[in-house]
């Protein structure tokens, strides 16, 4: 029974991991870049969330369908500040050396983490969602019920980004650059717009996704690296490109670390994962169900 | 502007006075500016004032009290605690004229406290940098045992005293490191006393969890308490370490639930007291007691976790209440509305011992018949007890404040109480807490 709860443990948080992560490689796929800035995306969507409550309900603190309408808002917002964030720097250095993308997002990120201690200090936050009773038991498993909706939103804001992807004009634009840049740019698509759409959705996406996590967990400026590495670390599991191998991935590495928590010691989790991440690497480089970043799409 | 006698970096008056303005900096400025025969006049003047390497850092007639702090990272908002207890005292000495030093000369004080991001090795290379380049003599500790312990090793390999109220790590202190001075009881007491309240109670505990994070401060408190768990009749049914970077404490606290822990002790800083009185509520978590051994008593605490903080308890070293004698406030109650008045904010224990780390310096300028690192370590280590806002301070051999710590509960009508030991108790503990179910 203990191990069914650390799995269930792993499973509800796991979902967050996967939604932040497919953004993550959405951006690697399409833009060819690894954002090191994107786990402050989710970052400022815990902070919209948590001041959009403030602002209405004057704590931070709600009901759940109060929350709920925030995220909305916070999509909005986190493409607004991705869609930007292409367009006036990463833009400029898409096709230039790895390291300069790399080293540009990495300045994105240190730049948003210092004015976010600016603005709003280094004091921890979260949203308080209002229940009756805030835990449920399932067969013996106790399932906290915050944590139930903030799964389903990260699944819901997985299969939205998925069925966008896959059904829209705009998705199939995506894959297109993602696939060919100069032949979509051929048959009419604007790549600079279609790539600065991309990373906007991708932000919106882990923006969403933090503000779940700032109720169930908590929120800091500088809380965002360690989602930046988890989603790498999903990523190489889950295949480049692949959202629902991004999606197994967070759902795997979110079991993984809550039954070395559990049957271990959490002291351990940081460890398995890239000890984990580093065997996938040589086994099957190209993870679980992508085609590998050299192939990606 | 009042004029003062300036001194050399070993705080041996010069021969002419000096205005604040004509500190060292300016006065080789102005040498450079009058020629090489000037320069080499004036800045044999300052070279041999410089002799011996004395303790007012550039300043001529100010002592400058140097140190890094937590200010962003981690641990900023407690760091900002400590920022802001050292200027408002620092402020207000000088405004009141200074100190009078016991060498015979007044001093205004200084202070450069630089940001280390609550890193170990970025505070490290600030203390050296404050040594070497700033010429400072006096430390002001940082926040946190595990950075204040490799400080502390740079202020004894350069014989420099440093009082520090912000790492409570027994380790700092086994060192033979005779130039520390720490105000905070050691961190494996404190646990001592939480242990001690619920053993008093009618309805005594049979077993506790621990909950420890893997830094240095939280890993003393944790084996202080196993320690004392020992002495007791008290089972350990969970102990457990997790990363300091971990944000998700709902595995552990499942093992405390299903080990039905009677009491429940996070070692801990503030980020996992949030975690903890939010996780306890989702998931279920009925313990008689839960306590967070830092930052569980920050207004910062409560007003991020709302109800989920109640009955959580925490210990302290000081007691907003009390009324102890202060040369500089007057006593505790003006030093509090001080801090609240200016930074808007009601102060806790590290606030007054921010307070009282400036004072220990101050008491020892002014004991002292010469200005030197030496001296004023000595006489540090020799006072008699000194009363400040945070009550008696003197030191042990080891450079420990002689202190236990007191403890405090969130209570739902009259807010946060002391509540052991019931000498200086405000209300009697509410223990068991009640259940979830039942708030």
């Amino acid at each position: 029974m203990a191990i069914a709860q650390f799995v269930v443990n792993g499973l509800l948080v796991g979902a967050l991991f996967a939604a932040v992560a497919v953004g993550f490689a959405l951006i690697w796929g399409v833009v060819d870049i690894i954002n090191l800035a994107h786990g402050e995306m989710v970052m400022l969507g815990g902070y919209t969330a948590y001041w959009l409550l403030s602002i209405v309900t004057g704590t931070a603190e709600g009901s759940v369908l109060l929350f709920l309408a925030t995220i909305p808002v916070v999509v909005g917002v986190l493409f607004v500040v991705g869609y930007a964030l292409q367009r006036t720097l990463v833009s400029r250095v898409i096709g230039t050396d790895i390291f300069l993308t790399l080293l540009v997002t990495f300045g994105i990120s240190i730049a948003i983490q210092q004015l976010a201690i600016q603005v709003w200090t280094a004091n921890p936050r979260s949203i308080q969602v209002a229940f009756a009773d805030p835990s449920m038991n399932l067969a013996g498993l106790v399932v906290p019920k915050m944590k139930l909706v903030a799964f389903a939103g990260a699944i819901v804001l997985t299969a939205i980004l998925y069925l966008f992807l896959q059904r829209t004009r705009t998705g199939r634009a995506i894959r297109a650059v993602s696939q060919n840049p100069e032949a979509a740019a051929l048959v009419g698509i604007d790549v600079e717009h279609t790539r600065a759409v991309t990373f906007g959705i991708s932000s919106a996406v882990a923006g969403g996704a933090g503000a779940f996590i700032a109720t169930i967990l908590n929120i800091q400026p500088q809380m965002g690296l360690i989602y930046t590495l988890k989603s790498f670390v999903i990523v190489v599991f889950g295949g480049v490109g692949s959202i629902p191998g991004a999606l197994t991935g967070g759902l795997l590495l979110g079991a993984v670390e809550e039954l070395t928590a559990g049957l271990v010691s959490s002291q351990w989790t940081l460890a398995v994962s890239f000890t984990l991440l580093i065997v996938l690497l040589v086994v099957k480089p190209k993870g679980l169900f992508g085609t590998g970043a050299d192939n990606e799409h | 502007m009042t004029l003062i006698y300036g001194v050399g970096r070993n705080n041996t008056p010069m021969a002419e006075p000096m205005t604040d303005n004509h500190n060292r900096r300016t006065f080789l400025k102005l040498a450079g500016g009058t020629g090489a025969l000037g320069l080499t006049g004036l800045a044999g003047c300052a070279g041999n004032s410089s002799n011996g390497g004395g303790g007012s850092g550039e300043g001529g007639d100010t002592i400058t009290l140097g140190g890094s702090m937590s200010l962003t990272g981690d641990n900023a908002d407690l760091g900002r605690l400590y920022k802001d207890a050292y200027q408002e005292t620092i402020d207000r000495i000088n405004e009141n004229g200074g100190v009078e030093a016991g060498d015979g000369n007044t001093y205004e004080l200084e202070m450069e406290l630089r940001d280390d991001g609550t890193d170990a090795s970025t505070s490290r290379s600030i203390y050296q940098e404050l040594i070497d380049r700033e010429g400072i003599d006096y430390l002001l500790g940082p926040y946190s045992s595990s950075v204040t312990l490799p400080a502390s090793a740079v202020a004894a390999e350069n014989e420099k005293p440093m009082v520090e109220g912000g790492g409570a790590s027994p380790e700092i202190f086994s060192q033979g490191n005779e130039w520390i001075f720490g105000l905070l009881p050691t961190a494996n007491k404190y646990a001592k006393s939480y242990l001690d309240m619920a053993l008093a109670q009618s309805s005594t505990p049979e077993s506790i969890a621990i909950l420890a994070e893997d830094g240095t401060f939280s890993q003393s408190t944790a084996e202080g308490a196993r320690n004392k768990i020992e002495e007791t009749d008290l089972e350990l049914v969970v102990d457990q370490t997790f990363p300091s970077g971990t944000s998700d404490l709902s595995t552990n606290l499942g093992r405390v639930r299903d080990q039905g822990a009677d009491m429940l002790l996070l070692c801990a800083h503030q980020k996992h007291n949030i975690i903890l009185a939010n996780q306890m509520e989702s998931q279920g978590v009925n313990v008689d007691a839960a306590m967070g051994t830092v930052g569980s008593l920050n207004d910062s605490f409560k007003g991020e976790v709302g109800g989920n903080g109640d009955y959580i308890y925490g210990p302290t070293s000081w007691d907003i209440n009390a009324n102890f004698e202060d040369p500089v406030y007057g006593g505790t109650q003006d030093f509090v509305a001080a801090i609240e008045n200016n930074y808007d904010y009601t102060p806790d224990y590290h606030s007054a011992a921010g307070e009282a780390v400036i004072m220990t310096f101050v008491n020892a300028f002014e004991s002292v018949d010469e200005l030197t690192p030496t001296t004023v370590r000595n006489t540090i280590r020799d006072s008699d007890p000194f009363s400040t806002v945070y009550g008696d301070v003197s030191f042990d051999d080891s450079g420990v404040i002689a202190k236990n710590m007191l403890i405090r509960q969130w209570q739902p009508d009259p807010g946060l109480q002391t509540v052991y030991p019931s000498s200086v108790a405000q209300s009697d503990p509410i223990y068991p807490m009640p259940d979830w179910s039942e708030r």
